[in-house]
């Protein structure tokens, strides 16, 4: 990172102020690092959490009557209020890896990086689509004996809204994929072309899962191959492939002098 | 003697998606064969039900549309002019699928046919829709084609990313070609 030349007109006192800012905003390496095993962490927690407490790796049969629903709840309503508790503090973990991804678009781009901001706001909101499905399996497993229709409905949303939401997926993954493009030949760029066309294919995967609004049964059903397994696979090989990436591109990065 | 030098066309991250695609489709592929295996005579009168001659004109236009760009990308190579005419021509057979494609979706709607009237329907939307995504960006892609191939001397990265397009469009028009075999041929 180029740092202001204390000369010129800039008095004293701006000076050390811009270092104070300079200092508050550049991330180094370490902290940088420190974010990406903090997402991926949470990740994990994610996923033990979603599989053991939950219980709905994969997603229950979208055939089940409100009454099989209800029961679901009734019998596992205190390991699914755990998980929701456990998840509350980590489901948003894609966030700090997007702020690196964020910072590393944007010590790449020339002039305002308008494709770091765009990848971090879509990663940010695309968090939200994780954040929102445990709170409603922990509202429905929160009060289980009301009647199995509303319980339905609560899990009927909670399960769409895990499967179905791909809105920022689409502005996150093609931020990086036109950046991985416009770069192509930045020794330590996270960016190479590969995993910008992983991430595009990533990008178009993810999009099958929107289809689970039509069928309650078969590949495209919200447990079903395309629906459930593929998006999912697919978006934890993405997920750790990024990291990977980051991390090596750091490392080189750290090699080449800067912090 | 001097060894001949051999290159992949394109650039080597597109075959990262490609074959990520590809997997995809084959999943699809077989996916529908075991269903199909399952439910020999809903996929049989399902398979009646479509216009062969819509399926028939769209393949056409999508192998004369792949010959447009692979004449394209090799006249952008030899360093000739043409290209850009060509992709546009491309782009023209491109439009005429989707147009028809849609045309034949709302035939189908118009007719009461949907996603949930059948699983063959509901493949023959979900694939065919997902190809159509395709094709859709495959337009996008053959504009910036074109507008890539628009600069008399090509660099070399841009011819590149020209083949690359080129890829792309090859392997949509391959999906289609296996998509109407699958749904509208086979018995």
């Amino acid at each position: 990172m180029p740092r202001r030349s204390p000369g010129g007109l800039a008095s004293r006192s701006e000076f050390v102020s811009l270092q104070t800012l300079e200092r508050g905003i550049i991330m180094t390496a370490r902290t940088q690092r420190v974010l990406i095993w903090w997402s991926m962490a949470f990740l994990l927690v994610f996923a033990l959490t979603f599989y053991f407490l939950i219980g709905m790796f994969p997603l229950p049969p979208a055939t089940w009557s409100p009454e099989q629903i209800a029961a679901f709840y009734s019998e596992n309503a205190q390991k699914i209020g755990l998980g929701a508790m456990i998840l509350a503090w980590t489901s948003a973990f894609p966030v700090p890896m997007a702020v690196v991804i964020a910072v590393q678009m944007a010590r790449l781009e020339k002039g305002p990086p308008v494709l770091a901001i765009l990848q971090l706001a879509g990663g940010v909101m695309m968090s939200i689509f994780l954040v929102l499905p445990p709170i409603f399996w922990g509202a429905a497993a929160f009060n289980p004996g009301r009647p199995a229709e509303i319980t339905a409905s609560i899990h009927e949303i909670a399960s769409l809204i895990l499967v179905t939401t791909d809105q920022y997926f689409i502005f996150q993954n093609i931020a990086i994929f036109w950046i991985s493009m416009r770069l192509k030949n930045v020794a330590d760029s996270p960016f190479p072309t590969w995993i910008g066309y992983l991430t595009l294919w990533a990008a178009f995967m993810f999009e099958l899962g929107a289809i689970a609004f039509l069928p309650k049964t078969g590949p495209f059903a919200w447990n079903g191959l395309f629906g459930f397994w593929f998006p999912f696979c697919i978006f934890g090989v993405w997920f750790s492939v990024i990291a990977w990436s980051l991390l090596r591109a750091l490392k080189q990065q750290e090699a080449n002098g800067e912090s | 003697m001097a060894k001949a030098e051999t290159r992949v066309p394109g650039e080597e991250g597109i075959w990262v998606f490609l074959l990520g695609d590809l997997f995809v489709f084959s999943a699809f592929f077989l996916v529908f064969a075991v269903y199909r295996a399952e439910q020999p005579e809903v996929f049989a009168s399902g398979r009646e039900l479509l216009n062969r001659s819509f399926g028939l004109i769209n393949t056409l236009l999508l192998l004369t549309s792949s010959l447009f760009v692979a004449v394209g990308v090799h006249r952008a190579r030899a360093g000739r002019a043409g290209s850009p005419a060509l992709f546009l021509c491309a782009v023209f057979c491109g439009l005429g699928f989707v147009g028809l494609k849609l045309t034949e979706y709302s035939e189908k709607i118009r007719a009461g046919i949907n996603f949930g009237t059948s699983d063959f329907f509901m493949y023959y939307f979900a694939f065919t829709g997902v190809h159509l995504i395709h094709v859709v960006i495959g337009l996008g892609v053959l504009l910036f084609m074109r507008s890539a191939a628009m600069t008399p001397e090509l660099a070399q990265e841009r011819i590149v990313a020209v083949e690359s397009g080129g890829l792309f469009w090859h392997f949509v028009d391959l999906l289609w070609i296996v998509l109407f075999a699958l749904f509208y041929l086979v018995e």
